[in-house]
C-alpha cells in the first residue's frame, strides 16, 4: 500500500479542473481520492483563452470529443497570433502555428527566401505559410496526415471560454470520481517533524487531510507561498507590465482564425474571438499609464458593446523558486506569471500537470522526484519569458516612456544570443525542450523587422533560376491550398462544433465602444 | 570528410584546398571502427553511400557492439541501434519490465538479430518487428579516407602535399601555413583536421583539457567468411578490445592506459580530452584535433559528424566570425558533454579492476548531468534527457538495463492495470522478436547477396 493516495486540489479555475481532469483520467484505476476545493466567493482569472496546439494533445489524452469540447466552450479555431505595432506603428504580421515553405535541398526555407531577397522583390515570407495566408483569410481546415505537404504543414489551437472549459473539465473530473468541495480556505496545518502540509481548515470549520497538495489558488499561492513561504523570482525587470484590464464584448465581423495582440504605449491589448463573444484585454505597465486611462483604452477600441464591467487584474511576472515544495505542487498562476501574449498560460498548466504525471510519487514524495519536477518547470518558464521579452525589444517603436524603456534594457544572455544569431545571418539557435520552435522565432524576428544582414552561404550554391522555380511553386501550392479551404465559420458548421447559442447582446451600456 | 563535405555544400564562390600531409592518418585509429545510424544520410552526402561502401570498401553491417566481461555488469550486453520503445497502455516500456522483472534484452530485435548472426534491411512495414531495428556501419577508417580521396579527385577541392613546417598567426587569427615544399597557403578559414598535433588551433592560442591518456594497438587478419553484424568489446584487467568483422578481414583495437615516456611497446598513445575552444580566431578544429573520446561507442564517429554539420551550418557569412565562433564553441561544449556523458557512464559500474586504465578511467567520471541521469533512472526509471543530445532514450535505456541497473519503483499507473496485459503484450513483443530473428540470413550471406545485387545494378 502506497502512502500518497490522498490528492487535494485547491482551487476551481482552470488549472485546478484541468489537473482534477489529468489525474483522475490518468490514475483512474488506483484507489486515488481526489479532492478539489473552490469558492465561489472567490474569482477566477481565466486569463486563458487562447492556447497552444499542445492542447489538443492534453484533450486526446482525456478522450474528450473535440466537437463537443467546442460547443460546450464556444471554441473557435486558432491558426496563430496577429501582432499589430509591435515593430513600429502600422506593422501587423501573423505568429503562425507551422513551418514557412519546405525545407529545399537541405536547407531551411527561410534561408532560401533571404537569398532571394538580396536579388529580387520577392514576396513577403508570410505568402509561403499556408497557416498565416489562411488565417488572414478567416479560413480554416484540418491539416492532413502528411505534415510535409503544403496544407498540411501546420498545427491549430484554440480559442475558447477558459470558464465553460473548467465547467466542461469538472463534469468530466466528477464522473471520473473527483469530489469537489465548496468552501474557503482558512488555515493549514502542517507536520511538525517534517513540515509537510497534512491538511487545510475551511471557512465552514471543516478540515480535509491529504498527502499531496496541488496549489491552483491562482496568484495568491495559499499553501505555496502564504503557508511555506517559498519565494518568487521577480522577472518585472525584463516583462514589467504589472496590472490588466479584461472585458468581453459583443462579436463582429467574419470568425477569424487567430488571436491579436495590439502593442499599445504602455503594454498591449489582446483580442479573442469565440463563437458567442469576443474576450479583449489591456495588459499595461501601470508606471506609466493610470488604471483608468488604461481602462478608457480598451474600452474605447471595443469592436462591439462589452458584455460587463471591465475587471482589473493586479500581477507580477516571474515563477515561484520551487514549483515543488515539500508535499505542494504549484499548477497555474500560484507558479508564476507571464503575460499571455504568445497564449502561455494554458500551456503552463499543460506543462505542469504533464511533469507532475510522470513523477507521481510512487510511495512517498521523494526529493529525486522534486528536483527533476522543479528542472524541468524552471527551464520551461525561462524560455517562455526569452521568447516574450523578444517581443517588446525587437521593436523600433521610441513613442513612449515604455518603449524607450524596453530599448534600453539589458537583455538575458541566451535571448541576446538568439537576436545577434539571427541579424548576423537569419540563424536560429536552436534547443529541444521548450514550447516555441525556430518558426516562432522566425515569425517574430522578421515580424518586427529584424532582417538579417546575411543568409546561409550554402544557399548560395544553388542555381538561381531553379531557386526562384521551387520558391515560386510553393507560393503558388500555398495560395491554391487557401482558396481550397472553406471559412471558419462553414467549417465550424459543418464540422459539427458551431455552437447552438445565439452570440450574447449587451444588455446595458458598459462603457464606450470605439468606432 | 571535411573537404567532401565543404565542396558539396558550398557554391563554388568558395575556393577549398586541402593540405594532404598536414596530419598524421595513424591516429584515424582513433576514430573506432563503427558508425552510428545518424551517419547514413550525412555519408551520403559525402559520396559515402551504401553502394559505394559495399561494393568498394569492406564495410559491413553494424547493429551495434557487444560488451563482454565488463566490470561491475552480469554478463553481457548489446548495446544495438534501435527506435523508440512501444509505449503499453500509456505507460513506457521499463515500467512494464521494472514490475514485471523483465530484462529489456529479448525484446530487442536489433540486439538479437546481432547475437543471432543475422541481418536483413529493416522494412518499411511497420508491422514487422525488424521496422524497429537500426543499423550503422562496421568499416576501415583507412578505407573510408581512401574513397573520399578518389571521392575528391573528382571534385573542385584543391590538394597540396607536403609537411607543414609554420603557421604564421596575427593575434589569434591564422593568416598563412608554410609547407615543406616551399608552398604558402594563405586563407580567410582554416580548419584543423590535424588530430592530436593540433598544429593550426595550438597556434590560433587554443588549449587542449587532457584527462587522461591511452594507448591502443591494432591488428588484423583475413578470415575467409563474414562475421556476425556486429563489433564485440571484451574488457580485461588493463583495458579492453574491439573486434570488427570486415566483409574479408577481422581487426582489433586493444586499447590500455598509456605509460608515458618509458613506454617502449610501440603503441600509438592518445590523450583524451577536448579543447577549450573548438573555434579560435578564425581556425576551427574538427574531429580528433578538437575532442578526443576512445572508440569505446560510437561516440568519435558521432562528434566527427557533429562537427563537420556544424561547421556547414556556420561558414561564415562575412569577415566578422565572432557569432559563428560563439554559437559552434556553444555546440561543441554541448556535444562533448553529452557524448562524454555516455562513455563515462560505462565507467560507473561498481568496483573497477586496480590496473591504471581502469583507474583512470573510473576517476574521470564526476559529472552532475551524469548523477542526475542515474540516480533518475535508478529512482523510478526516468530518463533525463538535455538538448540535442547525441546519444537518444534508447541509447540510454539500453545502456542502463545492459549495465544491470534497474528502475527501484515503477510508475504508478501500472499498479491499477492487469499484470497479464501487460505481461502478454510483452511475452507478444519477445515472440515475434524470436520468431523474425530465426528467418533473417546470416550477415555473411546477406552481403554477399547484397553485392551481388548492387553490382549488376551497377554495370546495368
Amino acid at each position: 500500500m502506497t502512502g500518497i493516495n490522498r490528492i487535494c486540489i485547491l482551487g476551481g479555475g482552470t488549472a485546478g479542473w484541468m489537473t482534477a481532469a489529468a489525474l483522475s483520467n490518468k490514475f483512474s484505476h488506483l484507489d486515488l481520492k481526489i479532492r478539489l476545493i473552490e469558492s465561489d466567493q472567490i474569482g477566477t482569472i481565466g486569463v486563458g483563452e487562447a492556447t497552444l496546439p499542445h492542447i489538443r494533445f492534453f484533450n486526446q489524452t482525456l478522450g474528450i470529443d473535440e466537437r463537443r469540447f467546442m460547443q460546450a466552450t464556444e471554441a473557435t479555431f486558432k491558426l496563430g497570433i496577429e501582432f499589430c505595432d509591435w515593430g513600429k506603428l502600422g506593422d501587423h504580421y501573423i505568429h503562425p502555428f507551422g513551418d514557412y515553405g519546405l525545407p529545399l535541398h537541405g536547407l531551411d526555407f527561410h534561408q532560401l527566401w533571404l537569398r532571394l531577397k538580396q536579388h529580387d522583390s520577392v514576396s513577403r515570407l508570410d505568402d509561403y505559410s499556408y497557416p498565416i495566408v489562411a488565417a488572414e483569410q478567416g479560413r480554416f481546415q484540418m491539416p492532413g496526415a502528411d505534415n510535409t505537404r503544403i496544407g498540411s504543414n501546420f498545427g491549430y489551437a484554440y480559442q475558447f471560454d477558459s470558464s465553460l472549459y473548467a465547467t466542461f473539465l469538472r463534469a468530466f473530473s466528477e464522473a471520473n470520481g473527483v469530489t469537489r468541495t465548496e468552501g474557503k480556505v482558512v488555515s493549514a496545518h502542517r507536520d511538525a517533524e517534517r513540515g509537510d502540509i497534512t491538511g487545510v481548515t475551511l471557512e465552514s470549520g471543516e478540515q480535509i487531510d491529504a498527502d499531496l497538495f496541488v496549489d491552483c489558488s491562482g496568484f495568491r499561492g495559499v499553501l505555496i507561498e502564504q503557508e511555506l513561504q517559498t519565494g518568487y523570482d521577480d522577472w518585472s525587470a525584463w516583462l514589467p507590465c504589472n496590472r490588466a484590464v479584461a472585458v468581453p464584448c459583443e462579436a463582429r465581423g467574419p470568425l477569424l482564425p487567430y488571436t491579436r495582440a495590439t502593442a499599445r504605449t504602455a503594454g498591449w491589448q489582446w483580442r479573442i474571438p469565440l463563437q458567442h463573444r469576443t474576450g479583449n484585454g489591456h495588459v499595461y505597465w501601470n508606471e506609466f499609464i493610470s488604471d483608468d486611462e488604461a481602462t478608457h483604452q480598451l474600452m474605447s477600441t471595443l469592436e462591439g458593446p462589452a458584455l460587463a464591467d471591465p475587471k482589473p487584474l493586479f500581477f507580477k511576472t516571474g515563477r515561484r523558486r520551487k514549483f515543488w515544495n515539500r508535499n505542494v505542487v504549484s499548477i497555474g498562476l500560484s507558479g508564476g506569471f507571464l503575460e499571455p501574449l504568445e497564449s502561455t498560460s494554458i500551456h503552463l498548466i499543460q506543462e505542469g500537470i504533464t511533469a507532475l504525471i510522470e513523477l507521481f510519487p510512487v510511495d512517498e514524495i521523494r526529493a529525486l522526484d522534486v528536483d527533476e519536477y522543479n528542472r524541468k518547470m524552471a527551464l520551461n518558464f525561462e524560455r517562455v519569458r526569452d521568447f516574450l521579452v523578444l517581443h517588446y525589444v525587437a521593436t523600433q517603436r521610441d513613442d513612449s516612456d515604455m518603449w524607450r524603456y524596453f530599448q534600453s534594457m539589458t537583455l538575458p544572455d541566451s535571448l541576446q544570443e538568439k537576436i545577434d544569431a539571427w541579424l548576423t545571418r537569419g540563424y536560429v539557435l536552436n534547443y529541444e525542450f521548450g514550447v516555441f520552435l525556430p518558426p516562432s522565432w522566425i515569425a517574430v524576428m522578421l515580424g518586427q523587422n529584424l532582417m538579417p544582414r546575411a543568409h546561409d552561404p550554402r544557399a548560395d550554391r544553388l542555381d538561381l533560376t531553379d531557386l526562384r522555380n521551387d520558391v515560386q511553386k510553393i507560393r503558388s501550392d500555398t495560395a491554391r491550398a487557401v482558396d481550397a479551404t472553406p471559412t471558419q465559420s462553414d467549417f465550424l458548421a459543418h464540422y459539427g462544433a458551431a455552437s447552438s447559442s445565439t452570440p450574447l447582446r449587451a444588455a446595458r451600456s458598459h462603457g464606450p465602444v470605439g468606432a | 570528410m571535411v573537404a567532401a563535405g565543404l565542396a558539396g555544400g558550398l557554391g563554388p564562390a568558395y575556393r577549398i584546398v586541402l593540405l594532404d600531409d598536414a596530419g598524421d592518418a595513424r591516429f584515424d585509429a582513433f576514430y573506432g571502427s563503427v558508425s552510428a545510424p545518424t551517419g547514413y544520410d550525412f555519408y551520403r552526402t559525402l559520396g559515402l553511400d551504401e553502394p559505394t561502401l559495399f561494393l568498394e570498401s569492406g564495410t559491413t553491417f553494424s547493429y551495434g557492439t557487444q560488451y563482454k566481461t565488463w566490470p561491475g555488469t552480469r554478463g553481457d550486453w548489446l548495446q544495438c541501434h534501435h527506435l523508440p520503445f512501444p509505449v503499453i497502455s500509456g505507460v513506457p516500456l521499463q515500467h512494464h519490465l521494472t514490475q514485471q522483472g523483465e530484462d529489456l534484452a529479448p525484446l530487442l530485435v536489433s540486439a538479437q538479430a546481432a547475437r543471432a548472426g543475422g541481418f536483413a534491411h529493416p522494412p518499411q512495414d511497420p508491422k514487422s518487428p525488424l521496422s524497429r531495428a537500426e543499423y550503422g556501419y562496421q568499416f576501415c577508417v583507412e578505407e573510408w579516407t581512401s574513397l573520399l580521396h578518389r571521392h575528391l579527385a573528382l571534385s573542385r577541392v584543391q590538394r597540396v602535399q607536403g609537411d607543414l613546417v609554420d603557421v604564421e598567426t596575427e593575434g589569434a587569427d591564422i593568416r598563412s601555413v608554410r609547407l615543406s615544399s616551399g608552398t604558402e597557403v594563405k586563407g580567410d578559414l582554416f580548419i584543423d583536421c590535424t588530430g592530436p598535433t593540433r598544429h593550426l588551433i595550438l597556434a590560433a592560442g587554443g588549449g587542449f583539457e587532457k584527462q587522461r591518456e591511452i594507448a591502443a594497438r591494432r591488428t588484423n587478419a583475413r578470415v575467409e567468411q563474414l562475421g556476425p553484424p556486429h563489433r564485440t568489446v571484451d574488457a580485461y584487467p588493463d583495458g579492453w578490445t574491439s573486434t570488427t568483422h570486415l566483409s574479408d578481414a577481422v581487426h582489433t583495437l586493444s586499447v590500455r592506459a598509456a605509460r608515458g615516456a618509458d613506454d617502449q611497446s610501440g603503441d600509438l598513445a592518445i590523450g583524451l580530452g577536448r579543447m577549450d575552444q573548438a573555434w579560435r580566431g578564425n581556425c576551427v578544429a574538427i574531429g580528433n584535433a578538437a575532442a578526443v573520446l576512445e572508440p569505446l561507442t560510437v561516440a568519435p564517429m558521432m562528434l566527427l559528424q557533429r562537427d563537420i554539420e556544424r561547421l556547414l551550418a556556420l561558414v561564415p557569412a562575412g569577415h566578422d566570425h565572432s557569432m559563428e565562433r560563439r554559437e559552434f564553441n556553444r555546440r561543441f561544449d554541448n556535444d562533448v558533454t553529452h557524448a562524454q556523458l555516455f562513455q563515462s557512464a560505462f565507467f560507473r559500474a561498481g568496483e573497477l579492476p586496480q590496473s591504471p586504465y581502469w583507474q583512470d578511467a573510473g576517476a574521470s567520471t564526476c559529472s552532475e548531468g551524469l548523477d542526475r541521469k542515474i540516480a533518475q533512472f535508478e529512482n523510478r526509471g526516468l530518463l533525463v534527457r538535455y538538448d540535442l543530445e547525441p546519444f537518444n532514450d534508447e541509447d540510454w535505456m539500453i545502456l542502463h538495463f545492459g549495465m544491470g541497473r534497474r528502475p527501484e519503483r515503477h510508475d504508478r499507473q501500472l499498479d491499477g492495470l492487469p499484470v497479464a496485459d501487460s505481461a502478454r503484450q510483452i511475452s507478444a513483443i519477445k515472440q515475434m522478436v524470436a520468431q523474425m530473428v530465426s528467418r533473417l540470413p546470416p550477415h555473411h550471406v546477406y552481403v554477399t547477396n547484397l553485392k551481388r545485387y548492387l553490382e549488376k545494378q551497377a554495370h546495368g
